[in-house]
């Protein structure tokens, strides 16, 4: 058992329960956590950073995943690895960041009805989605994916809620020239 | 088709496209990861999160002093009152500089301000020099009066307080400090510095301008007594 960084974050748990529950997830999670946190920020420093920031998280909401099996515990932990790596790659790109800031049009015509009984076009969209550029692809995520709220996903990146519906209108335009051009 | 059914049945396919993506990328991150090799995290890393977490801490342990500070202070100002006579007689040493009346006790000192006649509002006082490092961490607003913390990332902090000379009396433990007075431009500075091995913390305590200040840090007196010479409103 790796005790290293556990004893850290013990003094913020009140309980010896939860402080078992988080010696529990700590250690089967916390190797996986920084893999995957490597694999997508390919910088050691930031990954630790990132492992940091989900457990720190991790007893933030603890009244809620302390209240879930381990299984889901775990998935959560990597869920927010994933959310918390990709969010600070994007948040490097200034440049894309400069341009969201831009007044959007609306994606109403946005329209993916021909994709129905179509695998081939279904098959691409996941395709166009896989490869939407992270800043656009987190929000994105967070709200059809992972079922947040816009309030909620404004939270958890630390930008205002205009700035999520934003940047979800700018992947779905993003989307609709993928799927026009070909991913 | 009817255009909101449309966008719906959108909706519907982004959701599930959304989902089949994400749920396809996690299980690639999570094999991958599982697979791969242990990584020990560096010794920077968990000095930093060490000092990060102790920072947590103490921002709970500064809330609490704070309370009991604050409960001190009225115990001590009602006490004062009350046995200020008593206080004249009792072994003390009393002097005053200019308008602060100073009494050393036996195991603290005691800072009772003049208001001189000073009429004050509410005016903001900070100090323009701060050591390197240092940022605000929280602000408590009194009537009159500010209790500023001030945090650097290794852990140091520094308090700056002020409020109306009228409203206070400042009590400083004596017996593992020393103290020295120095005047500058008609302002006389209560320099504390703790004893060597001491884990006392430096301080220093002065009137302006119908305001009672204090500084009080674990950085060395020097330092703070720079601070209070560049405190302005």
């Amino acid at each position: 058992m790796d005790y290293q960084l556990l004893y850290i974050y013990m003094p913020l748990l009140k309980s010896e329960e939860e402080k078992q529950i988080f010696a529990d997830l700590y250690n089967e999670v916390k190797n996986t956590c920084l893999n995957i946190a490597l694999k997508i920020t390919n910088n050691h420093a930031m990954a630790e950073d990132i492992l940091h920031d989900v457990f720190i998280k991790i007893i933030k909401n603890k009244d809620t995943i302390f209240s879930v099996n381990q299984e889901q515990r775990k998935a959560y932990a990597y869920k927010s690895t994933v959310n918390r790596a990709r969010d600070l790659i994007s948040s490097h790109d200034e440049k894309l960041k400069d341009q969201l800031d831009e007044d959007v049009e609306t994606a109403d015509d946005f329209d993916l009805c021909y994709i129905v009984e179509k695998e081939e076009a279904y098959q691409k969209l996941i395709t166009c989605i896989k490869a939407l550029p992270l800043i656009y692809r987190v929000p994105f995520d967070m709200r059809y994916a992972q079922d947040m709220k816009n309030y909620e996903i404004a939270k958890e990146l630390g930008i205002t809620e205009n700035t999520v519906s934003k940047r979800i209108i700018k992947a779905k335009l993003k989307l609709r020239d993928m799927m026009d051009k070909g991913a | 088709m009817d255009k909101q059914l449309r966008a719906d049945i959108t909706e519907t396919i982004l959701r599930r496209a959304a989902t089949t993506a994400y749920e396809q990328e996690m299980a690639e991150f999570i094999n991958s990861a599982e697979k791969a090799e242990p990584i020990i995290t560096s010794k920077a890393h968990d000095a930093r999160m060490r000092a990060l977490f102790k920072r947590e801490e103490r921002k709970e342990s500064l809330n609490k002093l704070y309370v009991i500070a604050k409960r001190a202070a009225i115990v001590v100002l009602i006490s004062a009152t009350m046995l200020f006579g008593a206080l004249l007689t009792d072994g003390h040493i009393q002097a005053t500089v200019r308008d602060t009346i100073v009494q050393w006790h036996e195991r603290f000192t005691r800072f009772e301000f003049r208001g001189n006649g000073y009429e004050v509002g509410k005016s903001e006082w900070f100090p323009d020099f701060m050591p390197e490092g240092f940022m605000i961490d929280r602000i408590y607003e009194f009537y009159t009066g500010r209790l500023i913390f001030l945090e650097h990332d290794d852990g140091n902090y520094v308090i700056f307080g002020y409020e109306p000379a009228a409203d206070i009396v400042i009590g400083v433990d004596n017996e593992f400090t020393e103290m020295e007075i120095i005047s500058h431009f008609g302002v006389d500075y209560f320099v504390i510095t703790p004893l060597p091995e001491s884990e006392h913390r430096s301080q220093v305590i002065w009137q302006m301008e119908g305001y009672a200040f204090t500084l009080l840090s674990h950085l060395d007196s020097e330092t703070l007594f720079q601070m209070a010479l560049s405190v302005s409103s």
